[in-house]
């Protein structure tokens, strides 16, 4: 009971960690971004790209309803490592209410707040968003499935922990 | 099977159990209607009311917190009389759905949520409970899988009026609160042509030396309840973390990941959403022919088989039948986990134990999944960085512990007349 408690622990800790561990896709930026912009007037596009940029994609964003963008995807991109310099490109594609179709690609540089998108271009080869035959964003991997049946065993092991913990059935019980 | 002396005298008779199904069902369908029109229409309110997506998250926190405290009031059934509460939270949901729609600022709207998720999950609750002590034992199923089907298809409305444009109205989002007036209605009605559950009365009139605590909120973790308690709260967890976890990023997974367009993607979920009401109402009758446990067990492998595959589907094509089913599974099991949340316990600890296992059993395991999922899928930060994948993980990793308790904790209650257990502890 007490080793289930503590394994409990150890893999909640995990995952917390895990998930504020340093990793920064350009590929998150550049799908927030859009989906500050389809927030209309209550999204901060601004945070994550120059405002002509978002005027490119969405003009007058700041005056319109939100859901003005019916599909946005982002693919897989090509990431640098910092010190060389050259930027992140991730592929992207956005249709909007009315039907226009905007695919390209998004080129973004490090600042010191994190990836920032500072030009857009068009379509690249060996770019594409998943829908076209591009990669995913990310992917858990053989090591994820591991992880998830080794999470539920310990889930299982809690479970039964506890109901040791709190005895045998009393008298009013159904049968 | 024979029922007891008490169960026949305990009988109102068919007519008055359809009638009470109508008013139920309706109060339900309008709680399932509140509690989808938050998220669907939180964008209109931060553009009207200003906000950031930062903000919109914590409206939704704050107003999703609610559902726990809800635990105290619900827990009053056992007190005052589950008629005189569900009076109150119908009336009490209906005020703060007004003061919601008449909000002048953020905050103003955050507190509205909060009382209206207060009184809401009481409501159900109460709600519950009532079906499993009017209805005899071998159509308790079928009641509880038709109101709990009420929930997704009030769920749906919201989606109906946006599609119908209510949205595009001069009141905007005003409008869909607008509409959460009608069950004062059912008051009105309910004041008049509803009695006491005769269970509920029953044991009142017999525990006349005032033996049974109708009061303490600890009772249900008394040694004769707390194993069966913790058993099913335990499955409310589990089950319900990913639940929640697959209603609330299912969408983002499908436009993010899968590429459908919102409006191919409302109605996918309109679909699945009509198909899963059905889900409810066959697991209701299941339940009543083949037993609590062995459907559970049936619509959560099946529910945990088609959810995780849900997840790896990346055609929008093939994605619908998977949604349909794990739909149809995932949230029909919902009538199993209310038939042992109450049908376990006496009648006059029956309200705690149930707000036990949905208030604080089913609610936090409803906020952690969500928030899991959200933490290693972020496409940004998540260590993952695969809503998709996250949500597989999940279901693998919550389906195994809740099969597992069915097997070895849970206990078949079907055909079990209530009177027995009442009988047991006023004795």
């Amino acid at each position: 009971m007490k080793h289930a408690g503590l394994f409990l622990v150890l893999a909640l800790t995990w995952t917390v960690l895990g998930g504020c561990a340093g990793t920064d896709r350009p590929e998150g930026v550049v799908e927030r971004w859009l989906i500050a912009l389809n927030q209309g007037a209550a999204g901060r596009p601004g945070q994550y790209a120059p405002e002509a940029l978002s005027e490119r994609v969405l003009p007058g964003w700041a005056s319109k309803d939100p859901g003005e963008l019916d599909v946005i995807e982002v693919g897989k991109g090509s990431v640098p490592r910092i010190e060389m310099a050259p930027p992140a490109l991730v592929p992207f594609r956005v249709v909007r209410l009315d039907g226009t179709t905007i695919q390209g690609t998004a080129a973004l540089v490090p600042r010191a707040s994190g990836w920032q998108v500072s030009t857009l271009r068009g379509r690249l080869p060996g770019l594409a968003v998943p829908s076209e035959g591009g990669d995913r964003i990310g992917s858990g991997g053989i090591g994820l499935w591991l992880a998830a049946f080794g999470a539920a065993a310990l889930c299982s092991l809690l479970a039964v922990g506890l109901m040791a913990a709190f005895g045998r059935p009393q008298p009013v019980t159904p049968r | 099977m024979d029922a007891p002396v008490a169960d026949r005298a305990t009988d109102r008779g068919p007519a008055y159990r359809r009638r009470l199904l109508r008013l139920l069902a309706t109060a339900t369908f309008f709680n399932g209607y509140d509690g989808f029109v938050l998220p669907f229409v939180l964008s209109l309110i931060l553009a009207d009311l200003g906000g950031s997506q930062a903000e919109a998250g914590l409206v939704n926190f704050v107003a999703l917190s609610g559902s726990i405290v809800a635990f105290f009031l619900a827990a009053q059934a056992d007190r005052i009389g589950r008629r005189r509460l569900l009076l109150i939270t119908i009336t009490g949901y209906t005020l703060a759905t007004i003061l919601t729609a008449v909000s002048v600022n953020l905050a103003m709207l955050t507190v509205a949520q909060f009382v209206a998720q207060v009184f809401l999950g009481s409501e159900w609750a109460v709600a519950v409970t009532i079906v499993v002590e009017e209805f005899p034992t071998n159509d308790r199923g079928r009641g509880l899988g038709i109101l709990i089907a009420m929930l997704t298809l009030g769920g749906i409305l919201v989606g109906i009026l946006a599609f119908a444009g209510l949205a595009s109205t001069p009141l905007s989002w005003r409008a869909f609160y607008l509409v959460g007036l009608i069950p004062l209605a059912v008051v009105a009605i309910l004041r008049r042509r509803m009695h006491e559950t005769a269970r509920y009365s029953a044991v009142r009139a017999a525990d006349n030396d005032g033996v049974l605590n109708h009061t303490n909120l600890l009772e249900p973790w008394r040694p004769q309840y707390r194993r069966n308690l913790l058993a099913v709260g335990l499955l409310h967890f589990f089950r319900y973390m990913v639940i929640a976890a697959a209603v609330f990023w299912w969408p983002y997974y499908a436009q993010q990941e899968v590429g459908m367009s919102v409006s191919l993607s409302g109605l996918y979920l309109a679909i699945g959403g009509l198909l899963g009401a059905l889900g409810f109402v066959v697991g209701g009758r299941l339940m009543d022919r083949w037993g609590r446990r062995p459907s559970f067990i049936l619509y959560t492998a099946s529910s945990g088989f088609l959810g995780a595959i849900l997840f790896q589907v990346h055609s929008a094509l093939v994605m619908l039948p998977f949604l349909c089913m794990a739909i149809f599974f995932g949230l029909g099991a919902g009538c199993m986990t209310s038939a042992f949340a109450t049908e376990y316990f006496p009648t006059y600890v029956r309200s705690r134990a149930a707000a036990w296992c949905r208030n604080a059993f089913e609610i936090p395991g409803g906020m952690l999944g969500p928030f899991v999922v959200g933490l290693l899928g972020d496409h940004r930060t998540g260590p993952i960085g695969s809503i998709g994948d996250a949500m597989t993980a999940l279901f693998i990793a919550t389906v195994v512990p809740v099969t597992l308790i069915a097997v070895l904790y849970i206990k078949e209650t079907r055909g079990l007349h209530l009177e027995t257990l009442d009988e047991a502890v006023v004795a």
